[in-house]
């Protein structure tokens, strides 16, 4: 999943609007920086970002460290569920790792670009109705607004077209 | 990787489209959240 994860911090956001959405987002694509950066340092190998144990791990570790900054404790578990909503979101679109020589699980939406969109700008649209009710009323009218759906579903284009160049 | 780089990108370029990928959601939320929040 891609723009799909963004999404989903927007959404905890709009529950939670204390926590910063700088925060939230890039906790919420966190295997996937961790996942980049093992490319970077030659030691690439799913199960360290994308395997169960190890997002359970980054999770605790982020909701801890959250708490331990903001003495909150729901606000550490929106942190914490930011940063464990990667597996459920991914096992829709890929195929990802259970736990060390366990088997891969997902639903591969990835082979399927159009649906794979459908499903993200959806998510992406519906996150965004939850997220906009925590803002003050009058910034709820401002067309800027737009901009993140719009921004999002855009991002999540460019995604596809970048994985398949024969997109659409 | 969250963003395969097109066949035949390689090295510092695919790296950045990766980064590109990565810091491109981050940065619109960011700063449109700030706008929105911020009462005139």
């Amino acid at each position: 999943m891609y723009a799909g994860h963004a999404a989903i911090a927007a959404l905890l956001k709009g529950k939670r609007p204390r926590v910063p959405i700088a925060l939230l987002v890039p906790i919420a694509f966190a295997p996937d920086w961790i996942d980049s950066f093992s490319h970077v340092v030659h030691r690439a190998n799913s199960n360290l970002s994308h395997s169960l144990p190890s997002v359970a791990i980054g999770a605790t570790l982020c909701g801890l460290l959250y708490w331990l900054w903001s003495r909150n404790a729901g606000d550490a578990l929106v942190v914490s569920l930011a940063y464990a909503s990667h597996w459920p979101a991914d096992l829709i679109t890929g195929v990802k790792p259970t736990w060390p020589g366990g088997p891969m699980v997902g639903f591969g939406l990835y082979s399927r670009p159009g649906w794979d969109l459908l499903v993200e700008s959806v998510l992406v649209v519906l996150c965004w109705l939850v997220y906009r009710r925590s803002l003050p009323t009058e910034s709820r009218r401002r067309s800027i607004g737009w901009l993140m759906p719009l921004g999002l579903i855009g991002m999540q284009v460019v995604f596809e077209a970048l994985q398949r160049p024969t997109f659409p | 990787m969250i963003v395969a780089p097109p066949p035949g990108i390689q090295g510092f370029a695919a790296r950045f489209i990766v980064g590109v990928a990565l810091l491109g959601p981050w940065l619109l939320l960011a700063v449109l959240d700030r706008a929105l929040r911020r009462t005139r």
